[in-house]
């Protein structure tokens, strides 16, 4: 009797200590199929498109449904993994900016009211690509993507500005930043300057989640595209019209 | 146990949780005192049943209690498995630095964008 009881003892016991190995075993590569599975999905999911996206819910809904279902071990373990992440981060501090940068622009004076030129409400056809599609967009009610586009927009040609007069791009980091830069070495005059300031500064409001109205979405895109217009024409010897 | 997701990093950030470092922190260490008392529990298990069972067999020629060669086989069975799966546990734990370290982060990058986060959860 005693003999069965050891023969079942024996048994179960290889039997337990197979299965632990095994449990580990299967830990293992269950984590390995799901990260890989996972990541799968992040390149099907059009990753590139995403980062040359401009619209709000896509960026959030690849954050939320995508980049958000890994966790911080996958971060740190996989190469691929962690440079989806800090790329699509970059993205999003690049095309909006940060909270920092954007409460050092908004501490920069707006020029008096009447420094502004006028408005021209409802005369849409004075508007010139870009800013025309940008208007287009804040007026079907995507508001935050129309002024995030005009921010990100007015930063580019600035940098790009900044770069023809011989600045480093290590110096051209925010839209705030880059006026600064320009109008405190002579580069720019001080009215275009403030014009853009203003522009971004309506931006960084929409961008804070902060009502704008329409007027004031339609003054800093005229004001943007009058400012910018007079800074490549007379600001730029020998700078080819845009 | 699994580790922070990016989707509660996201949380954090976007319910502006205050002290929300200290409360990551918390989390890892939470994760470390499991981990590392399943390794101890682990190893200690495998280490004692070893001796336990070796010294039990080595001393059947004196007519001490006596451990088959059957037992003793099935105890050093458990003994490796329990040896396995706490070394496992260890070698999670080397990762746990680097990874609070990059949970850190990724809390402070997200945050630099928390416009954005609480906008679009906002919506």
């Amino acid at each position: 009797m005693l003999d069965g009881f050891w023969d079942i003892a024996w048994i179960t016991s290889v039997g337990a200590a197979f299965v632990s190995v095994v449990s580990a075993l299967l830990e293992v590569s269950y984590s390995i199929s799901e990260r890989k599975r996972k990541v799968r999905e992040a390149i099907a999911a059009n990753f590139e498109a995403i980062l040359k996206s401009d619209n709000l819910k896509e960026l959030g809904k690849y954050l939320d449904e995508t980049l958000g279902q890994f966790d911080v071990a996958e971060y740190v373990a996989k190469d691929d993994v962690s440079s989806r992440i800090d790329r699509y981060i970059a993205k999003l501090k690049d095309y909006i900016g940060t909270s920092e940068e954007i409460s050092e622009e908004e501490r920069v004076p707006v020029p008096p009211r009447e420094e502004r030129p006028e408005s021209p409400a409802g005369v849409f056809d004075l508007f010139e690509p870009p800013y025309n599609e940008i208007l287009a967009e804040f007026e079907t009610g995507e508001r935050w993507n129309a002024l995030a586009r005009l921010r990100r927009h007015i930063e580019i040609e600035l940098r790009e500005l900044g770069i023809e007069m011989g600045f480093s791009e290590d110096q051209l980091r925010s839209a705030g930043q880059i006026l600064h830069l320009l109008s405190t070495s002579g580069r720019v005059n001080q009215g275009p300057a403030d014009q853009l300031r203003y522009a971004v500064s309506v931006c960084n409001r929409a961008i804070h989640g902060r009502d704008v109205s329409e007027g004031e979405a339609q003054e800093a895109l005229w004001v943007a595209q009058r400012a910018m217009q007079h800074l490549r024409i007379n600001d730029v010897p020998g700078a080819p019209q845009r | 146990m699994r580790t922070i997701s990016l989707l509660e990093v996201l949380d954090l950030v976007a319910g502006d949780v205050a002290d929300s470092e200290s409360r990551i922190q918390q989390v890892f260490e939470w994760r470390f005192d499991r981990d590392m008392s399943i390794a101890r529990w682990a190893l200690g298990v495998a280490a004692s049943l070893t001796i336990a069972v070796l010294v039990a067999f080595f001393r059947g020629g004196t007519g001490d209690a006596v451990v088959t060669t059957r037992e003793l086989i099935i105890a050093l069975c458990c003994s490796l498995a329990s040896g396995v799966y706490g070394l496992y546990a260890l070698v999670r734990l080397r990762r746990i630095n680097k990874e609070f370290i990059a949970a850190l982060k990724l809390y402070s990058q997200f945050r630099s964008v928390r416009a954005f986060v609480r906008l679009y959860r906002g919506m």
